[in-house]
């Protein structure tokens, strides 16, 4: 498999996210249309990382999802990292693999 | 009184009697109102041996010392009774208007007790109250009720509001509800079938002068103010801007939307039910609820499809859950109808949607067949066919009558291998339109309330206050167990004040505050957070002298089953739930075997008088 490479020379890798319901809003995304994002992060990278990079490209998210900068972990909507739900923090240091799929959704409890 | 009337409407049907019984301020403080009140009720009046339809059940409907505030959410109303699914006590609550005009009228709640020889219903005015003749209301839906009763006294829409029950109730389907102020629904536990066995069809509260006093109005239209903002902030505004319009994505995504009765949690389809798709597509227009300001309320009228015209509703993500993808149809047109017409008709929209995708299930694995249904073909989708069985379940018609009786009835009736197909609790009941495989904490909270929907659950802003686990990880067991039990009352205390949880979010510290400015009380939060676990502990000892007792605190078996797919298919719920149980008695202070309050809980809430 191919890589891309850096201009510092790491590894660079393509991962895919999906942005879903009233969450798409925070990514400034109006409507019902599926809203996809690719991003490109270092060989290394965790889900957590990627969820700190998303927040400093998309201000109303990262308004939101660390209203703290110091907080310790992140509950402000739910993560499933290749169809898989991410519940406890520790999946979120989960290092990133070229091509993961990751969904974003609204955290809802209620009726 | 400050924060209350000082009396409730009492109305003895058998004797064709109202009349003002005054309230004593030491019970309200002790209770709040609402749940809390009506459980004492329950508790002081209902033998729990008495069977749902004894005409000696009563049902208290109330508001709470906030109702008729500026507070958003507060024109709720909360009804207490034993109820039909589980024959023990519940409690169940509707959005609207109801709870502040009642408390305009002169009172904090109304408590019906005995049978009626013929229908009636209950009007409240600003002179007084009356019951009236309903006979000609009988076999009108919940809209037309409305409607005739508004037409009949003279009032112009939101000028009255009308809570009423549909052909269900009247015909004592078990899963029969009240609803009110355009399909606001209190739908649970079949609060609708008591009133139907009391032969009484509707209440109306006309739009009266507000003469409530209260200790500092400033403070109150100061915390009304933080409640929106609250409101609008939390969980970064969806409910506020949507309701839960855009719900079925993100549950489809997460993997607790249930699709095909549990067979599968995957659709395709979820995106056509978003709301920011529907919405505009549908002409919604807001519709709100007293004092509220959230977009959380909508009527529509459809635009596209085979049901292009029909005007209703916005459904509430538990309506599209349960008439799109657990029914395994991809219309929202569609599911707006099915959604009211299921309203119309009287019934929780979630049992609904269990029986009907059971019965779906039956017939495409042949359990069932046309012949047995009445002659509807009950494939995977068909919505003239679930509209048709609708109808039948609500008056009881045919093989409707069977289904009339909820699910696990249904299904221990039909038996073999149907039952393990039915999505239930041992006590009845069954969970929200939810997959909750998915949903740990409130498939625990179903199988353990003692309301029979749910109780307790994580919409809690609170969490430090309530010892909640932060972070949680959804799928750890110890989590899932301290979450339950601790924050057990917290959802409760709302229910008690009478607020709505998407306007509150069960935002205990604010509503010390503003209990406090009502009433003068001077409550600390942690009274106030005992009046919840005291409104909690009077039900259970209630429910355990009503037969409900630990053996049938279990899921059934597809209720609990592993998903099949989607994200969470590798997490069963199954090997952990005896653990489960037994680490949750204990955090509870239940005796494990009796299910009983241990005495220092009991002592500790002031509930003594109530175990002798």
């Amino acid at each position: 498999m191919s890589c891309l490479v850096g201009t510092r020379g790491e590894v660079i890798i393509k991962v895919n996210i999906e942005v879903m319901s009233w969450l798409k809003e925070d990514f400034d995304h109006e409507g019902w249309d599926k809203l996809f994002l690719e991003e490109t992060v270092s060989q290394g990278t965790s889900i957590i990382d990627l969820l700190h990079l998303l927040a400093k490209k998309y201000p109303k998210f990262g308004k939101k999802a660390f209203a703290d900068p110091n907080q310790s972990f992140f509950d402000y909507c739910a993560v499933i990292s290749n169809g898989t739900f991410l519940s406890a923090l520790a999946e979120l240091n989960t290092e990133l693999k070229e091509g993961d799929n990751i969904k974003l959704s609204p955290g809802f409890y209620g009726g | 009184m400050y924060g209350s009337t000082g009396k409730i409407l009492r109305v003895d049907l058998t004797q064709g009697k109202v009349w003002d019984e005054a309230l004593e301020e030491a019970a309200l403080r002790k209770y709040l109102g609402g749940t809390g009140l009506g459980a004492k009720y329950l508790f002081e009046e209902v033998d729990p041996k008495l069977d749902w339809s004894d005409p000696k059940n009563i049902v208290y409907l109330g508001s709470g010392p906030l109702g008729g505030t500026r507070i958003p959410g507060c024109g709720t109303i909360s009804f207490t009774t034993k109820g039909a699914m589980t024959n023990g006590a519940t409690s169940t609550q509707a959005n609207g208007n109801f709870g502040a005009f009642l408390k305009w009228c002169g009172y904090d709640g109304i408590l019906v007790q005995g049978a009626s020889p013929s229908w009636k219903y209950i009007y409240v005015h600003e002179g007084g109250a009356e019951l009236r003749d309903a006979s000609y209301l009988q076999d009108k839906d919940t809209w037309e009720t409305e409607d005739a009763i508004k037409e009949e006294l003279g009032y112009k829409e939101r000028t009255m509001s009308v809570f009423s029950i549909g052909p269900a109730g009247e015909n004592l389907v078990r899963f029969a509800g009240v609803f009110g102020d355009r399909g606001h629904a209190a739908a649970h536990n079949g609060v609708g079938a008591v009133l139907g066995s009391k032969k009484l069809k509707a209440f109306a509260a006309a739009r009266a002068t507000n003469k409530l006093q209260f200790v500092d109005a400033d403070k109150l239209g100061e915390i009304a103010k933080k409640t929106t903002e609250g409101a609008k902030a939390f969980g970064g505004g969806g409910v506020f801007n949507w309701g839960t319009s855009r719900v079925v994505p993100g549950a489809e995504a997460g993997g607790w939307l249930p699709v095909k009765n549990y067979l599968t949690d995957i659709f395709p389809e979820k995106d056509l039910f978003d709301g920011a798709r529907v919405r505009p597509l549908f002409q919604s227009k807001n519709y709100p609820c007293y004092g509220c300001a959230s977009h959380h309320y909508e009527l529509m009228t459809v635009t596209e499809g085979p049901y292009a015209g029909y005007f209703g509703k916005e459904p509430e993500y538990e309506q599209w859950a349960s008439w799109g993808p657990q029914i395994y149809q991809t219309d929202p047109g569609a599911a707006v109808m099915l959604s009211n017409e299921c309203d119309r008709l009287g019934m929780d929209t979630n049992e609904a949607g269990w029986v009907v995708g059971w019965v779906m299930e039956c017939y495409e694995k042949g359990a069932l067949k046309k012949k047995d249904l009445d002659g509807l073909e009950m494939t995977w989708g068909n919505v003239e066919a679930t509209r048709a069985l609708l109808k039948n379940i609500a008056h009881r018609h045919g093989y409707g009558n069977n289904l009339a009786e909820g699910v696990k009835r249904a299904a221990e009736k039909l038996g073999g291998e149907a039952v393990n197909w039915a999505i239930f609790t041992d006590r009845g009941n069954t969970p929200r339109g939810h997959d909750h495989r998915g949903r740990w904490v409130e498939m625990l909270d179903t199988v353990v309330s003692n309301t029979g929907t749910l109780e307790t659950q994580m919409l809690v802003k609170n969490k430090k206050l309530w010892n909640m686990p932060d972070p949680m990880d959804i799928f750890n067991p110890e989590h899932v167990v301290a979450a339950e039990a601790n924050s057990k009352g917290s959802m409760t205390v709302s229910d008690c004040l009478v607020q709505c949880w998407f306007t509150s979010f069960n935002d205990t510290e604010t509503q010390t505050e503003a209990i406090n400015a009502a009433t003068g009380w001077n409550m600390s939060l942690e009274e106030v957070m005992k009046v919840g676990r005291r409104a909690v502990t009077l039900m259970r000892i209630y429910n355990l002298k009503a037969g409900l007792t630990p053996d049938k605190e279990k899921p059934s078996p597809r209720y609990c089953s592993q998903s099949v797919d989607g994200p969470n298919k590798d997490k069963p719920i199954a090997p952990h739930w005896e653990k489960m149980m037994d680490r949750y008695y204990q955090l509870m202070g239940w005796d494990r075997k009796t299910g009983m309050p241990l005495p220092e809980t009991i002592k500790e809430l002031g509930l003594e008088d109530f175990t002798k």
